[in-house]
């Protein structure tokens, strides 16, 4: 009796040998390009600056509305572990009306099932854009987002994105007689927000 | 025996045109591009080929702020594959092709981005009609879905109103050549 269960144990463990030993988790680069629309929905912006007369003028409006621009990006990257890759993006991006950025964000993104098999993905991306009129001059972008993940090969994945960004800026201002710039010192308030919803196409290699 | 006939008549006339059934596979897809955004078809034909249909918005000055309105863009091409191979899984198809085009859409003009009292377009959309030649790869991955990366030369000519002379131009569409090495990405599906 005790033989048969011996040898029932061992039978039962004889499926073991089959089953890979885990690799240990090593990185892996990855590299991608990314494109799609952008759809900006919500702007808002307050503004309280002194003019050269030296009146004050204070400007807060916020509300809906629907601007399309669109994306391309490129990225570069490492695959921490299999649920988890982490990204630098840069590229071109539109904000508003003629407001176009260079943005370098570093995203993060979470693979619900492992990224070699297809599924679920989010990620938070985050980082500053360079104004393409005065490069020198940035603003700060905020991303959060979802999509779904292909694993068409080993090396190739396709992904189908949709985030909502948030844009932070502090735009320059012109006065409305003279057309020259409001110095910084007679600038009590500037902030700008614009909301969209960006919906976009990955390859990643 | 009379019952039957009509039967056995329309049998015979039947048979007599025996049309060519063949199993084609059928695509359909997203275009991308700097030249513009659409959708594709494909179908394969006999004899290592297949065509393309593509309808597809011009998006030519709206990146850089020069334009805000699309134009229509529509094109048909033959492709021949000429080497299939394939490694790891994946099908690599190199193809070249021939077709037409047409479209009611922007010419080049000189300029990148706008800029105030700048380089806006000026000229008015016109009607394009143009005679192509594609050059291109196609990676099949699972069977199921295909990623094409292609080139495009247009060579032919853009007629459009010329508003502060009054008369209409024609003259060569110079996108179709300028725009010739612009990478073109169709993520089709396959049926």
């Amino acid at each position: 009796m005790r033989r048969q269960v011996i040898i029932s144990i061992l039978l039962l463990l004889l499926p073991c040998l089959a089953l890979p030993a885990r690799e240990p988790g090593t990185a892996s680069f990855r590299f991608g390009i990314e494109w799609g629309g952008c759809s900006t929905l919500y702007t808002a912006m307050h503004q309280n600056y002194t003019v050269e007369d030296g009146y004050r003028v204070d400007e807060n409006h916020a509300g809906g509305t629907f601007i399309g621009n669109a994306q391309m990006l490129a990225n570069a990257g490492v695959n921490i572990t299999p649920h988890i890759a982490l990204a630098a993006y840069s590229g071109l991006t539109g904000i508003s009306k003629d407001f176009r950025v260079v943005p370098l964000t570093l995203r993060g993104t979470y693979f619900f099932k492992d990224m070699h098999c297809d599924g679920m993905l989010c990620y938070l991306d985050g980082g500053v854009g360079l104004k393409c009129k005065n490069l020198s001059d940035i603003c700060t972008l905020l991303s959060a987002g979802t999509g779904y993940h292909l694993a068409l090969s080993r090396a190739v994945s396709l992904e189908f994105l949709a985030c909502v960004r948030l844009t932070l800026d502090s735009p320059d201002i012109m006065d409305p007689d003279t057309g020259k710039a409001i110095p910084a010192e007679n600038i009590r308030v500037n902030n700008a927000r614009y909301g969209a919803l960006n919906f976009s196409v990955a390859l990643s290699f | 025996m009379r019952r039957k006939s009509p039967i056995v008549l329309s049998m015979i006339i039947l048979l007599c045109f025996c049309f060519r059934a063949e199993a084609q596979d059928y695509s359909f897809g997203l275009y991308s591009s700097l030249k513009g955004i659409g959708a594709v078809f494909e179908h394969s034909r006999p004899g290592n080929c297949f065509n393309c249909y593509s309808a597809i918005m011009d998006i030519y000055g709206m990146p850089t702020g020069r334009s805000n309105m699309p134009g229509a863009h529509f094109s048909f091409s033959h492709n021949v594959i000429y080497r299939e191979s394939e490694r790891n899984g994946v099908i690599y198809r190199l193809y070249w092709g021939t077709g037409g085009s047409m479209g009611f859409l922007h010419d080049f003009e000189k300029g990148l981005f706008a800029s105030p009292g700048g380089t806006v377009l000026r000229r008015n959309y016109g009607f394009m009609a143009a005679l192509d030649g594609n050059y291109g790869c196609k990676f099949i991955f699972r069977d199921e879905l295909s990623i094409d990366l292609r080139f495009t030369g247009e060579f032919g000519f853009h007629m459009r109103r010329d508003e502060i002379h009054g008369n209409t131009d024609l003259a060569c569409y110079l996108n179709g050549l300028f725009r010739a090495f612009h990478p073109q990405l169709i993520i089709s599906y396959l049926f």
